[in-house]
C-alpha cells in the first residue's frame, strides 16, 4: 500500500468513528436499537439487517469463492426472499403481540424456562463461534499487508474490536450504519468497474463473462442431477439453494437473536415487514453483483499474469524452507501454462472479428479447457508442497484472491478505501454480534439462572463484562479459523449445525399447539445431538454412505424435531395416562 | 378482503415474482455463456 492508501483507509475509519460517536452523542433516535424502544422506520431495519449480516467475509471472501467455484453460489440465496414473506407473515406478528426483547423470551411463554434456555444457549454457541470466524476476515488483510503473524493480528483485531464496542462503538455503528452501507456498495462497485476498466483492449465486460464462462465459472443455476441421479453431496445447486437456503434463512432471520433483534426494534408491524420484504429484494442481487466481482477477477487473470498462490505472505514463508526449490519448478511451470492461456485467449478474440472462425474458436476454446485443468493440477501440487512445507496455518488462498487483486491492481487511493470497506463490514457486523451475544446472555441466561432483578446499572455492567467475555471467547475462536478454507462456507457451514434445530423448535411452537415443554426440549437435544454426530461421522473417513452437503441439515434439523416431538409427546401421554390410571 | 391485506398479498407476490424474474435471468445467463 502507498502512503496515499493509507491516508485514505485512515481517515474514513476516523471519519466513520467520529461521526457515529457524534451522533450517538447528540441524537437520541436509535436508542431502539439497543433499549427496544420501537421507533425504527423501516429502512433503518433493513439496513440494520443487512449490515449485520455483510460481514467482511462477504466481501472478502466471496468474490474468492467466485474465483474458485464459479458464481453458483449465488442460489444459496434463493430461498431467502420467501424466508422473508414467511417471516413476515408468521413470525413478525408473534414476537410483537407478545411483546418480547429476545426470541427466546417466546418461549419460556409458550413452552417452559429450560427450553428457553436451551435454545438460547444453541444461539450463543453458533453465534459465538462464528463471531471468532467473523474476526479472523479483517485479520487477513491486516497480516497480508503489514507482514504480521495471523496469530499476533487476530489478538491486535479483536481486541482493538473488543475495545471499540464496549466503549460505544455499536452504538455508534448504529448510527453510521446507514452511510457505511452505502460507502461499501459504491466500493464493490468501484471494484467491479475497475476490473472490465483494465481489461486488456478489445475484452470488455461480455468479453469477460464469455472468458468466466468458457471455464465454468458463469455456472449460475446448476440443477444438481447427473447420470446418478441427485446428488446430495452437490454444494449449491438450485433445490439445495430454494429448499435448504429457505430453511436457513427462515431460521437465521426469525430466531437468531442477532437479526430479531434488529426488527423488533422497528416501529410497528408494518415498519419490521417492510425492513423485511426489502431484504428480501436486495439480498439476491447484491449478492449476485458480489459474486460476478470475483468472476470478472477471474477473467482479468486470464489475460494478466496470476500467482499460483494468493497468499504471498505464506509463500514468502515457505521459501524459506528446504521446499524452495521445488516451489520455484512448480511456479516456472505454471507460468508457461499461463503465457500458453494468454495465448490463446488473445487468438480467441481476433478469431472472432473474423467471419467463418468458428472452429477455429472452438478449438482453441478446447485447448483453453485443458490449459486450466493443467493449471489447476499444478496449483493443487503446489498447494500440497507449501502445506508440508509449513504445516500450520491457512492452507487454502480463496480468501486471499480478492484482496491480492485489490493491493495490486488497483489506482492509488481506491486501495485504501476498499480496504476500508471491508474493515468496516466487520466492525459493524461484529460489534452487532458481540452486542447481541451480550443481550441474549444478560437476558436469557444471566437473569433466569439468578432470579434477580437488576437495575439498569447493574444491567449495563453485566451487558459491559459479557460483551468482553464474548469478545474473547471470540478471538479464541479466531486462532482456529486458519484452516477452515472460504470463510463465507464455514460461517454457513456453522450455522446449519444448529439452526434447523433452532427453527424446529420455533415452528413447532407456532404451528403445533398440543406440544408442551418436556417433549419439545428433549426432541431439541437430541435432534441437535443426531445433526452433529452424523456431520462429525460425514466426515470422518469411517463413513461410506450418501452425502449430504450442510445445507440439508436445516431442513434434516426441523423434520427431526417434528418427528421426536411426536414420539416424545406419545411416551409423555402414555406415561401421563399410566399415572392418571 | 380488506385493503390493506389486499396490498401486503400484493407485496409478499411480488417479492417471489421477483425472485422468479430472477432466477429466469440467471438461467438465461448461465446459457448464453456457457
Amino acid at each position: 500500500m502507498t502512503k496515499l492508501d493509507w491516508i485514505v483507509l485512515t481517515l474514513t475509519l476516523a471519519g466513520i468513528i467520529c461521526y457515529g460517536l457524534y451522533k450517538s452523542k447528540h441524537s437520541k433516535d436509535l436508542d431502539g436499537y439497543f433499549l427496544g424502544n420501537r421507533n425504527m422506520p423501516w429502512w433503518l431495519v433493513v439496513l440494520s439487517i443487512m449490515g449485520t449480516q455483510a460481514s467482511a467475509i462477504t466481501f472478502l471472501s466471496a468474490p474468492g469463492q467466485a474465483y474458485t467455484d464459479g458464481m453458483r453460489f449465488v442460489q444459496y440465496y434463493f430461498g431467502l426472499p420467501i424466508a422473508m414473506v414467511v417471516i413476515s407473515i408468521v413470525f413478525v406478528p408473534i414476537f410483537r403481540r407478545v411483546k418480547v426483547y429476545t426470541a427466546y423470551e417466546y418461549l419460556e411463554q409458550r413452552f417452559d424456562m429450560k427450553t428457553r434456555t436451551l435454545t438460547a444457549f444453541l444461539f450463543l454457541v453458533s453465534r459465538g463461534l462464528s463471531t471468532g470466524i467473523s474476526i479472523y476476515a479483517p485479520s487477513i488483510i491486516i497480516s497480508s499487508l503489514l507482514g504480521w503473524n495471523i496469530y499476533l493480528t487476530n489478538m491486535v483485531m479483536g481486541g482493538l474490536l473488543i475495545i471499540y464496542t464496549v466503549s460505544g462503538g455499536a452504538k455508534a455503528v448504529a448510527y453510521t450504519q446507514q452511510l457505511q452501507f452505502l460507502i461499501i456498495m459504491a466500493g464493490m462497485f468501484i471494484a467491479g468497474y475497475m476490473v472490465v476498466h483494465l481489461l486488456p483492449q478489445g475484452v470488455g465486460f461480455k468479453e469477460a463473462l464469455e472468458t468466466s464462462g468458457n471455464l465454468g465459472k458463469m455456472n449460475i443455476i446448476t440443477s444438481g442431477i447427473s447420470d446418478k441421479g441427485f446428488n446430495w453431496n452437490d454444494k449449491y445447486n438450485m433445490w439445495s439453494g430454494v429448499i435448504g437456503g429457505f430453511f436457513l434463512a427462515l431460521s437465521y432471520f426469525g430466531t437468531d437473536q442477532s437479526q430479531v433483534g434488529r426488527y423488533l426494534t422497528a416501529k410497528s408491524n408494518r415498519e419490521s415487514r417492510l425492513g423485511l420484504l426489502a431484504n428480501g429484494f436486495i439480498k439476491v442481487p447484491m449478492q449476485f453483483g458480489i459474486l460476478l466481482v470475483g468472476v470478472l477477477v477471474f477473467a482479468f487473470y486470464q489475460y494478466r499474469s496470476q500467482p499460483i498462490f494468493f497468499n504471498q505472505t505464506r509463500v514468502m514463508q515457505a521459501k524459506e524452507t528446504a521446499a524452495k526449490p521445488m516451489l520455484e519448478n512448480l511456479e516456472a511451470q505454471f507460468r508457461d501454462a499461463m503465457e500458453n492461456q494468454q495465448v490463446y485467449q488473445v487468438n480467441i478474440i481476433k478469431a472472432k472479428t473474423v467471419a467463418g472462425a468458428e472452429k477455429m474458436i472452438a478449438v482453441y476454446n478446447d485447448s483453453l479447457k485443458s490449459g486450466a485443468a493443467a493449471m489447476q493440477r499444478l496449483k493443487k501440487q503446489y498447494t500440497e508442497v507449501l502445506n508440508t512445507a509449513l504445516p500450520g496455518g491457512e492452507k487454502s488462498d480463496t480468501n486471499y484472491i480478492f484482496l491480492y487483486f485489490v493491493t495490486n491492481n488497483l489506482p492509488k487511493g481506491l486501495v485504501g478505501l476498499l480496504i476500508a470497506v471491508i474493515i468496516l463490514a466487520a466492525w459493524g457486523s461484529i460489534a452487532a454480534a458481540l452486542n447481541s451475544l451480550a443481550s441474549c446472555t444478560v437476558v436469557d441466561i444471566h437473569k433466569n439462572i439468578f432470579r434477580k432483578d437488576c437495575s439498569e446499572a447493574k444491567s449495563y455492567r453485566l451487558s459491559w463484562q459479557y460483551t468482553l467475555g464474548w469478545g474473547l471467547f471470540s478471538i479464541f475462536v479466531a486462532m482456529f479459523a486458519t484452516n477452515m478454507g472460504s470463510l463465507i462456507e464455514a460461517v454457513n457451514i456453522l450455522g446449519s449445525l444448529f439452526y434447523g434445530v433452532i427453527l424446529g423448535v420455533f415452528l413447532v411452537a407456532f404451528m403445533w399447539k398440543k406440544i408442551q415443554g418436556t417433549a419439545i426440549f428433549w426432541a431439541a437435544v437430541t435432534s441437535q445431538f443426531i445433526i452433529i454426530a452424523f456431520h462429525l461421522l460425514q466426515n470422518s473417513r469411517m463413513y461410506h454412505g450418501i452425502k449430504f452437503e450442510f445445507l440439508w441439515y436445516n431442513p434434516a434439523g426441523v423434520i427431526l424435531v417434528f418427528f421426536f416431538c411426536f414420539m416424545f409427546s406419545l411416551f409423555l401421554k402414555k406415561k401421563q395416562d399410566l399415572v392418571a390410571a | 378482503m380488506n385493503n390493506s391485506k389486499l396490498k401486503w398479498n400484493i407485496l409478499y407476490a411480488t417479492v417471489l415474482i421477483v425472485l422468479v424474474a430472477e432466477v429466469c435471468f440467471f438461467l438465461w445467463l448461465t446459457n448464453a455463456f456457457k
